[in-house]
C-alpha cells in the first residue's frame, strides 16, 4: 500500500523543482531523495550539465574588468572535464569509502545528491556572471564573497548529502569526506602511474615492432 | 672573358650592397609584452648604425672595459680596469685623449683599476678609482678638483676593504657610491665628502618555511645560513627628477620567475629599483609584466642580469641585459617600450656589452671584452613611441590621440597606443570610448573608472523612465486587485444569496 501511494512517476520537471527545495533544507530532501524517491537522476544530470554550462558562461561573458581569461581561446572539453572531473572522482572515491564504512547510499545515491549539492555553485556563478558586468573593480569584493558563499553552500550540502544518505553519525561523515579525498588523491596518483607505464610499454613494443620491420 | 666580365660586375653589385652604414635590417627582433601573451612582435625601434673598434696607443693587458658616459659637449668617456686608462672621444667617434694618471697637489698619480665613472650634468667628472680607494672629481679638461678617499665611520668593521665600483652625484653634490662586497645598500657621502649614511639597502624577507626552520636549526645550522643578505647593486644613475635609480643582477632567478608569472608590483622580485631621498623604492610597476628584462626565456639560462641603467625624459628608462646583450626600455609606468640587441658576432650585436649611454637620440653600448662601440640610431617607429609617451607625460590629450592612431597604422599590437586613446577619452568626457580602448588595451584599472562614468550616466537616463513604469505596474496591480477583491465580494454575496 505504501509503496504505491510513492510509486508515482517522478517527472524531470519535479526533479528539477526538487532541487531548489533541496538546497534549502538539505537533511529533510535528501532524506526525502532517498527514502521516498523525491528527485531523479535525470534531474540532478541536468544539474550538471548546466554547472558546465554556467562555468562556460562564466568563464566566456563575466565582465572585462574582472575577466582575466582569454576569451579568445576556449576549449569546451578542457571546460567539461573541469566540471566531469572532479565529480566523477568524488563519486567513486565516495562510494568507494562509504562502502566500506557500511553506508546505506547506492552509487545511484551519490550521483544524485551531488547533482543536487552543485545547484548553488551553479547559481552564484550566474550571479557572479551578471554582477561582474555592473559591478567595478573598487566593488569587486562583492564577486568574490559571492563565489565563496556558493562553494560554502555546496559544502555543507555535500556534507549533509554524505550525513542523511549513508545514515552516518556526524564523526564518521567527517571522516568520510577525509577518507574520500585522500582516495581521490591516490586514484589520481594510480591513474598517472598507469598512463606512464602504459606509455612506456607503447614505446617498447612500437620500438621491437620498428626493428623487426628494419630486419625484413 | 665575358664570363670574368659578368663575375666582376656581381662582385661589384654585392659590394655596394654591403657599404654603407644604415641597415634597413637588423639580427634582432622588437617585442613588447602583452596581457594574454607573454610577448608579441613589433617593428623595430632602434636599427644598428655604426660600429667602432677602441684602440689604445700602447696597450698592456687585455681590455676590460667598464664604464663608459657622455658628457654635454657629447665626448664619450670610456674606462679601462685592466689597463687602468681613460679613453675620451669625441662625438665622431674619433680618440681625443688617453689618461693614464692626474695631478692631485702637483704630485702624478697614477689611476689603479678604475671601473666607474660618472659626468654631472654640470660636466663634472667623477672617476671610482677602485684600486687606489678613491673617487677623483675632475673637470673636463681634466684638472682634479678634490679627492674623495675612504669613508671613516664605525660602521665597516675593520677587514672591510673600502672598493667603490660605480657612483652617482645628484644636484646637491651628494655622491652615491656602490662599494664591492657591501650589501647595506649605497654608501652616501654629503657635500663635503664626508661619510653620511648608507642608502636603500635591499629588502629582505625570509619566506614562512625559512622562518620556521630557522627556529627548529640548531646553532651550528645558523651560522652556515648567515649567507642569507640583501642584494647588492651593480649600476647606479639618476633621473630627470633627481631620484636614484639602481639595478641588481644577483637576485635569485626564482623570485623573477615568480614575479613575472604573478605579475607582482612587489619590488622584492624586481631588479630595477627608484629610490628616494630616505632610500624607499618608488618605482611604479603597472605594466603588464614588471620590469626585469626579458620575461620569456629558457628556465635553464635564467631571467636577465641586468648590469646598467640609463634614465631618459619623462620617466623613461633603458637597462642593459648583460647576459643576452639586449636592451630594454620602459616608460614610467613600467610598460615595455621596445627592446634591440641581442648576442652575436655581427655588426649590431655585442658578446659582453657593459655600459650603456644615450647619445642625442642614439644609444651606444660598450663591449667590455671586445672593445666595441655599437650605436644604434632611433626608427620612425621608436620615435613615435618616444613622442606618445612624451605627449601623455604633459598631459597634451590631442596629440597623444593623433600620434595614437599613426602608431596603431605601423603596430597594432600596440597595446601602449590603445591606451593612450583611452586615457585621452577618459580625461575629455568620453568614457564609453574610453571604456572600449581600455579594453582595447588591457587596462583593467582605466577600463574600470571609466566604466564607473558609463553606469552612472545610463543611471542618470534610465532611471526616471525605470521608476515610472514601476509606479505604473504598481498601479495596475491594485486596480486588478481591487477588481478582482469586487468580483470575489459578488461572489460570495451571491453564494450567500443562492444558500439562503
Amino acid at each position: 500500500m505504501k509503496e504505491q501511494t510513492y510509486a508515482h512517476k517522478a517527472s524531470i520537471s519535479s526533479g528539477l523543482k526538487y532541487g531548489f527545495i533541496i538546497i534549502f533544507k538539505p537533511f529533510a530532501g535528501f532524506s526525502d531523495m532517498k527514502n521516498e524517491k523525491k528527485g531523479n537522476i535525470i534531474s540532478s544530470l541536468i544539474f550538471i550539465f548546466l554547472l558546465i554550462l554556467s562555468s562556460i558562461i562564466m568563464q566566456q561573458y563575466s565582465g572585462f574588468i574582472f575577466n582575466t581569461n582569454n576569451v579568445k581561446l576556449l576549449n569546451i572539453i578542457d571546460e567539461i572535464t573541469k566540471v566531469i572531473g572532479p565529480i566523477i572522482l568524488w563519486c567513486i572515491a565516495s562510494w568507494c569509502v562509504t562502502t566500506l564504512i557500511d553506508g546505506e547510499g547506492s552509487f545511484k545515491d551519490i550521483v544524485m545528491s551531488i547533482g543536487y549539492a552543485i545547484i548553488p555553485l551553479l547559481l552564484t556563478r550566474i550571479l557572479y556572471t551578471v554582477l561582474t558586468n555592473i559591478l567595478i573593480l573598487d566593488e569587486g569584493a562583492v564577486n568574490g564573497v559571492i563565489l565563496s558563499i556558493g562553494t560554502i553552500w555546496m559544502g555543507l550540502l555535500v556534507f549533509s548529502s554524505t550525513l542523511t544518505i549513508h545514515q552516518f553519525s556526524f564523526s564518521k561523515t567527517i571522516f568520510a569526506i577525509g577518507a574520500s579525498i585522500v582516495s581521490i588523491g591516490i586514484i589520481i596518483f594510480i591513474g598517472l602511474l598507469f598512463i606512464n607505464l602504459i606509455e612506456q610499454m607503447y614505446d617498447y613494443f612500437y620500438s621491437i615492432f620498428r626493428e623487426i620491420l628494419l630486419r625484413l | 672573358m665575358k664570363r670574368k666580365f659578368i663575375s666582376l660586375l656581381i662582385t661589384l653589385i654585392m659590394c655596394s650592397c654591403i657599404s654603407g652604414n644604415v641597415y634597413a635590417f637588423a639580427p634582432y627582433k622588437n617585442y613588447v609584452p602583452s596581457y594574454q601573451y607573454k610577448t608579441v612582435m613589433g617593428p623595430q625601434a632602434y636599427l644598428p648604425s655604426n660600429f667602432i673598434a677602441i684602440q689604445q696607443s700602447n696597450q698592456l693587458l687585455m681590455p676590460n672595459y667598464t664604464d663608459m658616459a657622455t658628457d654635454s659637449n657629447r665626448n664619450i668617456y670610456i674606462i679601462d680596469k685592466s689597463n687602468s686608462i681613460l679613453l675620451i672621444y669625441n662625438s665622431l667617434y674619433n680618440k681625443i685623449k688617453e689618461v693614464k694618471e692626474v695631478v692631485i697637489d702637483s704630485k702624478v698619480s697614477p689611476f689603479k683599476n678604475p671601473e666607474g665613472l660618472f659626468i654631472t650634468p654640470d660636466d663634472m667628472l667623477y672617476i671610482a678609482d677602485t684600486g687606489n680607494k678613491r673617487i677623483i672629481e675632475l673637470t673636463t679638461d681634466l684638472n682634479v678638483k678634490r679627492v674623495i678617499s675612504e669613508p671613516k665611520s664605525e660602521l665597516f668593521s675593520e677587514d672591510f676593504v673600502y672598493q667603490p665600483i660605480k657612483l652617482a652625484v645628484d644636484n646637491a653634490k651628494r655622491i652615491y657610491v656602490i662599494a664591492k662586497n657591501e650589501n647595506r645598500g649605497l654608501i652616501e657621502f654629503d657635500i663635503d665628502g664626508k661619510f653620511s649614511s648608507f642608502l636603500g639597502a635591499a629588502l629582505v624577507t625570509p619566506s614562512l618555511t625559512e622562518i620556521i626552520f630557522k627556529r627548529f636549526a640548531s646553532k651550528e645550522m645558523r651560522e652556515r645560513m648567515k649567507s642569507f643578505v640583501p642584494t647588492e647593486y651593480n649600476s647606479i644613475t639618476l633621473d630627470k627628477d633627481g631620484f636614484l635609480m639602481v639595478t641588481t643582477d644577483s637576485l635569485e632567478a626564482d623570485l623573477i620567475v615568480g614575479a613575472i608569472n604573478s605579475r607582482s608590483s612587489d619590488p622584492r622580485g624586481t631588479p630595477i629599483r627608484k629610490l628616494n631621498m630616505t632610500g624607499v623604492d618608488i618605482l611604479r610597476r603597472t605594466g603588464f609584466r614588471p620590469p626585469v628584462g626579458d620575461v620569456s626565456f629558457n628556465l635553464n639560462d635564467g631571467p636577465s642580469k641586468l648590469c646598467d641603467i640609463v634614465a631618459q625624459n619623462y620617466g623613461i628608462y633603458s637597462v642593459l641585459d648583460n647576459k643576452r646583450c639586449k636592451v630594454f626600455t620602459y616608460d614610467s609606468d613600467g610598460n615595455m617600450l621596445y627592446v634591440f640587441g641581442t648576442k652575436g658576432d655581427v655588426e649590431g650585436t655585442t658578446r659582453n656589452p657593459v655600459a650603456l649611454c644615450k647619445f642625442e637620440d642614439k644609444m651606444i653600448v660598450l663591449d667590455g671584452q671586445l672593445g666595441t662601440i655599437t650605436e644604434y640610431s632611433l626608427t620612425q617607429y621608436g620615435n613615435m613611441v618616444n613622442s606618445l609617451i612624451a605627449a601623455n607625460y604633459d598631459g597634451k590629450y590631442q596629440e597623444t590621440i593623433k600620434l595614437s592612431r599613426s602608431l596603431l597604422q605601423l603596430n597594432s599590437n600596440n597595446d601602449l597606443a590603445y591606451d593612450g586613446i583611452a586615457k585621452a577619452a577618459y580625461r575629455e568626457g568620453n568614457y564609453i570610448d574610453a571604456y572600449d580602448y581600455a579594453k582595447l588595451a588591457n587596462d583593467r584599472l582605466l577600463a574600470s573608472k571609466s566604466f564607473k562614468y558609463v553606469r552612472k550616466n545610463a543611471m542618470s537616463k534610465y532611471i526616471g523612465p525605470i521608476i515610472i513604469l514601476i509606479f505604473i505596474l504598481i498601479i495596475l496591480w491594485m486596480i486588478f486587485s481591487l477588481f478582482k477583491f469586487l468580483k470575489n465580494k459578488k461572489n460570495i454575496y451571491n453564494a450567500g444569496r443562492k444558500e439562503s
